[in-house]
């Protein structure tokens, strides 16, 4: 069953320039989906509009089969069933962990909590503020805080862009672990190729606002033309050769 | 701005009318006097144009720049020695430089007459030392730009220290390191970074030295808003008047544009502190010298007026302190803490609305609703007394209804021309601090199920709190102090603090208006305390 359907959507913020044009995919349910391109491609744009937190110029948006925009049509952020966690967690300062993950939670609101407090492995800190917590920790409870309220999807802006490397990779798995587990299905946006590499099950190439390729992962590493794969490979290329010379001289 | 007929009625929401809707009421009085500007000229139109309007045009001018030279240079040079060096008391003196905001114009004015004037406090001084002098004259234009200049120059410095504390340690040093000398680096860096804040400061200024009444009146001196009132009272030509505000409004909306052309050139992409982190050096030697300039400011702006008003207060205790007097004092805070409250609350209903409108458009209406802080009190006034009287007469000859004791009866109108006058007060304030919040807390709210209103309440406003705070103290404030708008429409038994200090001067009675005037300083004093150690707790 397909959790996601878009077609023609296109946007433009000043009525001249496209941000998005006429972009057309579907994703599958249970499926995790990248969003790969650089800044000014149009991937912000695009999980903004799926969330309903901008309105398309053109072009439908379905979620589970529902028509959620098109030119006539706008289904609110909160009737969507949409999670989105943003590239700066957006954690409400001034309330605690706790009341963080329960904000949106209607009953049940302790039991859930533990729950989900217990699955991002953070049982200790429900009483903390985010201004006590690490940037990992951080976007852990804004996962938990989505994931509280069962969305039909979720997107990530950016989820591993403020991190450094070493937690980057650990952190990886471990939200491929959490989403998997519950078969979730979750877009996120990316300009690291690795990041999609790493989890994704499709990979979805945007640039200035087009579609230039929808992939799956295996068929992703067969495509030998795809500029995004060549520049990093050659990137990772010219930095092992920096540092064996490195090592060598010493 | 761009308008999107296809979607029109798709983004058209309840919102977008209810911006529209607050903003073009509050924004009555421009449209009024625009609406009015077509009736064609008043009666003696061609009287004022012969005899006054250069008279009117000149002084404003000359008031302009004077008051903007002395200002631009108390202000930069103290928020300079206050941010570059460290000495004893330097934070209470810091504090002490905001104090003349708390003291009216027009009260400084009077109490510069008693210092300087014939057998005034400072000549018998002098005298006693042997300086044979009767008197420095003090009403004339120069006078008047020195009292203006001393009461308004905390404009710039607030803005002015507040930057130049900003700046991140490594540009100083860096340009030290480049060998600039310490005058170098003031005139070729800290001056231009702080540009934007200077202009802002200046700005204030000349909207608070077109909107003096008081002050240039008892000095008799001829401005615009001087003109505008004289036309209407003295001449009773209300259409002339109209015409006076007007031209009058031109110049301030030209300064506007001139401020926010110069500001769209000068913006800095710097990382600001938030705090003040600021090396400081030690004032040692010579340099001491450099506190003639804190101390200048502070005596000529705080010190002194506070003395003479002090001294008449003694001489006038005894009639002046009764029951009277503590009846206008609870009407002063009453329609102060009313109007205050009602601002605040308009500000977030204008700033939320037009946030969650999804047109665009009406995004811009609030913009001429808070139009009223650069359109001076007395013509607001004049266009809701044509607004007023539009209404009463609808209602008298349509529906046979009598309501002109609502409008002038009560403080309704007042009331409404304060909120006019001051909505940029409190929406500016706050809106900044609703920009720095960003959308995503909200937007986040939103996806978890939570509807506007109850985001609204459960994260925007207690994030907001501070600022809230400090925008209805910033308004209760210029409520207190205001006197042109309170003078044309308060109420026949109304009274607050400024009108009757204004009303004791005016009489001849100077002295007896040094306790009204006391006790408004006492009470702005105590709230810009508050205000400022509220502030440093947060930070």
């Amino acid at each position: 069953m397909k959790i996601l359907e878009i077609n023609d959507l296109s946007k433009s913020y000043d009525g001249k320039n496209n941000a998005l044009k006429d972009c057309s995919f579907s994703i599958e349910s249970g499926k995790i989906c990248a969003i790969v391109g650089e800044s000014g491609s149009g991937k912000s744009t695009l999980l903004k509009l799926i969330a309903g937190l901008e309105r398309p110029s053109a072009g439908q948006i379905k979620i589970k089969g529902k028509v959620v925009s098109n030119d006539d049509i706008i289904v609110s952020p909160q009737k969507r069933n949409v999670g989105l966690v943003f590239q700066d967690f957006a954690l409400f300062p001034h309330l605690t962990v706790k009341e963080n993950i329960s904000f949106g939670l209607k009953k049940d609101k302790t039991k859930k909590v533990d729950e989900l407090l217990k699955k991002i492995k953070m049982e200790g800190y429900g009483n903390r503020y985010p201004s006590e917590l690490s940037g990992g920790q951080e976007q852990r409870v804004s996962i938990a805080r989505t994931l509280a309220l069962n969305p039909e999807l979720l997107l990530l802006d950016e989820p591993f862009s403020s991190l450094d490397t070493n937690l980057k990779s650990d952190l990886r798995q471990e939200i491929k672990q959490i989403i998997k587990y519950i078969g979730q299905s979750m877009i996120f946006i990316t300009h690291d190729i690795f990041d999609a590499l790493d989890i994704a099950d499709e990979i979805i190439f945007l640039k200035e606002g087009n579609i230039i390729r929808h992939s799956s992962i295996k068929n992703t590493y067969k495509d030998v033309e795809n500029e995004y794969l060549k520049k990093s490979m050659k990137e990772l290329k010219l930095n092992a050769e920096r540092i064996l010379k490195a090592v060598n001289n010493k | 701005m761009r308008f999107d007929l296809k979607h029109f009625k798709r983004d058209l929401n309840q919102w977008s009318l209810y911006t529209v809707a607050i903003s073009l009421f509050i924004a009555i009085p421009v449209f009024t006097i625009i609406f009015h500007l077509f009736n064609g000229k008043g009666e003696m139109w061609d009287h004022i144009v012969t005899y006054f309007l250069l008279d009117y045009v000149l002084n404003s001018i000359a008031l302009l720049f004077g008051t903007g030279i002395i200002c631009f240079s108390l202000g930069t040079a103290s928020a300079w020695i206050v941010t570059k060096y460290d000495f004893p008391y330097r934070k209470l003196i810091e504090w002490l430089l905001f104090m003349p905001l708390a003291i009216p114009s027009y009260i400084v004015a009077y109490s510069y007459v008693g210092l300087l004037g014939n057998g005034g406090t400072f000549i018998r001084f002098l005298n006693m030392f042997g300086i044979p002098i009767k008197k420095i004259e003090m009403m004339n234009i120069y006078g008047l730009i020195a009292v203006l200049s001393f009461s308004l120059f905390p404009y710039v410095y607030a803005g002015t220290r507040a930057m130049f504390k900003s700046y991140p340690n490594s540009i100083r040093e860096s340009a030290y390191l480049l060998g600039a000398s310490e005058i170098r680096y003031f005139f070729s860096v800290a001056l231009p970074l702080a540009s934007p804040a200077i202009i802002g400061g200046l700005f204030l200024v000349f909207m608070e030295v077109l909107n003096d009444y008081g002050a240039a009146k008892y000095y008799g001196i001829n401005t615009f808003t001087t003109g505008i009132f004289r036309t209407w009272t003295a001449l009773e030509d209300i259409q002339s008047s109209i015409y006076l505000s007007a031209l009058l409004v031109v110049l301030a909306l030209f300064i506007l544009a001139i401020v926010k052309w110069f500001r769209g050139k000068k913006s800095y992409a710097l990382k600001f502190n938030n705090e003040d982190k600021t090396k400081r050096y030690n004032l040692v030697g010579y340099k001491k010298i450099y506190l003639i300039v804190v101390f200048i400011p502070i005596l000529a702006g705080f010190v002194f007026p506070v003395f003479q008003l002090l001294i008449w207060a003694v001489q006038t205790f005894e009639v002046i302190f009764n029951y009277a007097l503590f009846s206008i004092v609870i009407q002063s805070v009453l329609v102060a803490l009313f109007t205050a409250l009602i601002i605040v609350l308009i500000a977030l209903l204008l700033i939320y609305f037009s946030r969650w409108s999804i047109l665009k458009t009406p995004r811009f209406f609030p913009k001429i609703a808070t139009l009223g802080y650069v359109i001076p009190g007395a013509i607001i006034g004049i266009g809701i007394i044509r607004s007023s009287n539009s209404i009463i007469v609808f209602f008298d000859t349509y529906l046979d209804l009598k309501v002109g004791y609502l409008f002038y009866g009560s403080s309704v109108v007042l009331i409404y021309a304060y909120i006019f006058r001051f909505l940029a007060v409190g929406y500016n304030s706050i809106e900044a601090n609703t920009l720095k919040l960003g959308k995503h807390l909200e937007q986040t709210s939103y996806l978890l199920g939570i509807d506007k209103f109850v985001t609204f309440v459960k994260i925007d406003l207690p994030l907001l709190r501070n600022s809230i705070i400090s925008a209805f103290v910033l308004v209760f404030i210029d409520t207190l102090k205001e006197l042109p708008l309170t003078l044309i429409l308060k109420p026949y038994d109304l009274n607050t603090l400024a009108v009757k200090a204004y009303e004791y001067a005016e009489d001849e009675r100077v002295a007896e208006a040094s306790i009204p005037a006391l006790l408004l300083i006492s009470t702005i004093v105590i709230l810009i305390t508050l205000i400022n150690y509220k502030k440093s707790k947060t930070n």
